[in-house]
């Protein structure tokens, strides 16, 4: 795929997974598993990035004797996931005109 | 591999990395790792699931020095940015000059200042043991002329300015580490916003 799409949707992505409620590093990684592969490495890079866009929070948590960060989502990534559904209607559209334009010099 | 292991080794392929970062990194691995464990795994599967330090290094390393959001028109606001604040600094020169000199020149004298005071606790902690030093060696003296107590007077005059060298030498001690301390963070972060400012351009 696409860097720059693949960074896009994995910023969606990752805003989705915290979404309903605050999540942290690893289970944000076993949430996405199913749809999309996520290095250890790349989340840290993806949430900072998030972060900088102010569109999560962090904060930090005591949890079994140890800290360990939460992420809450904001008014701006709650819009940025709204914007990304309403990209999607476009890129749909493009996707269509790609592949008509194949059929017919196939 | 084993956590202490895995972070060692992480820890010693990010030299080079601004503190800061570094272990901000090494904590997310971390957490990363106890996250796995809590899960059932043991420490050398989870450890394993991460995956390779050195690989790990090289690419946080290769994300640092390539910052990623480099897009057009950050640039160009960039070089409009420039022209116009190239003049206006050559033209307010005679005044930021000044003035950041007497910024940079005050903070150094309240610099000097904090060691000063810490320079003359010391001095008073040198100054109370050498009283004990002097008031021992006369009251030896006047015990062996014979003169027992004012021997004995000075004797004790000595053990009180020995107490109070020695309470001096543990308060300087504090009070002088934890002035290294605040320079050492002071100066980490000085060069860490350098560091980012550089990143940037």
């Amino acid at each position: 795929m696409d860097i720059q799409m693949k960074r896009g949707l994995l910023d969606v992505c990752v805003l989705a997974a915290i979404k309903s409620e605050a999540s942290y590093g690893y289970r944000i990684i076993k949430d996405m598993k199913p749809y999309i592969e996520l290095s250890e490495s790349t989340l840290y890079t993806v949430l900072k990035r998030l972060e900088a866009a102010q569109m999560l929070d962090v904060r930090t948590a005591e949890h079994g004797g140890r800290l360990r960060k939460y992420y809450y989502i904001t008014k701006n990534g709650l819009d940025r996931i709204e914007a990304f559904k309403e990209e999607w209607k476009e890129i749909m559209a493009i996707h269509s005109f790609v592949t008509r334009e194949e059929a017919q010099n196939g | 591999m084993d956590k202490r292991e895995f972070i060692e080794k992480l820890c010693a392929e990010l030299t080079g990395l601004p503190y800061l970062e570094t272990e901000e990194r090494v904590n997310f691995y971390r957490e990363m790792i106890d996250d796995r464990m809590e899960e059932g795994l043991t420490e050398e599967e989870a450890v394993g699931e991460i995956g390779n330090p050195a690989d790990i290094a090289a690419q946080i390393i290769a994300e640092h020095f390539v910052p990623e959001e480099e897009s057009a028109p950050d640039e160009k606001t960039k070089r409009k940015f420039a022209t116009w604040e190239i003049v206006l600094l050559v033209l307010g020169a005679p005044i930021w000059v000044s003035l950041a000199a007497a910024v940079v020149s005050v903070a150094f004298a309240l610099y000097a200042v904090i060691w000063s005071v810490v320079v003359s606790l010391w001095a008073a902690a040198f100054a109370a043991a050498a009283s004990f030093l002097g008031g021992l060696v006369s009251a030896v003296h006047f015990a062996v002329k014979g003169n027992g107590i004012q021997g004995l007077c000075i004797f004790g005059c000595a053990l009180i300015c020995a107490g109070v060298s020695i309470l001096l030498c543990i308060l300087n001690k504090y009070v002088t580490d934890s002035i290294i301390q605040l320079t050492k963070k002071c100066a980490v972060s000085v060069r860490e916003k350098f560091a980012k400012r550089r990143a940037k351009l």
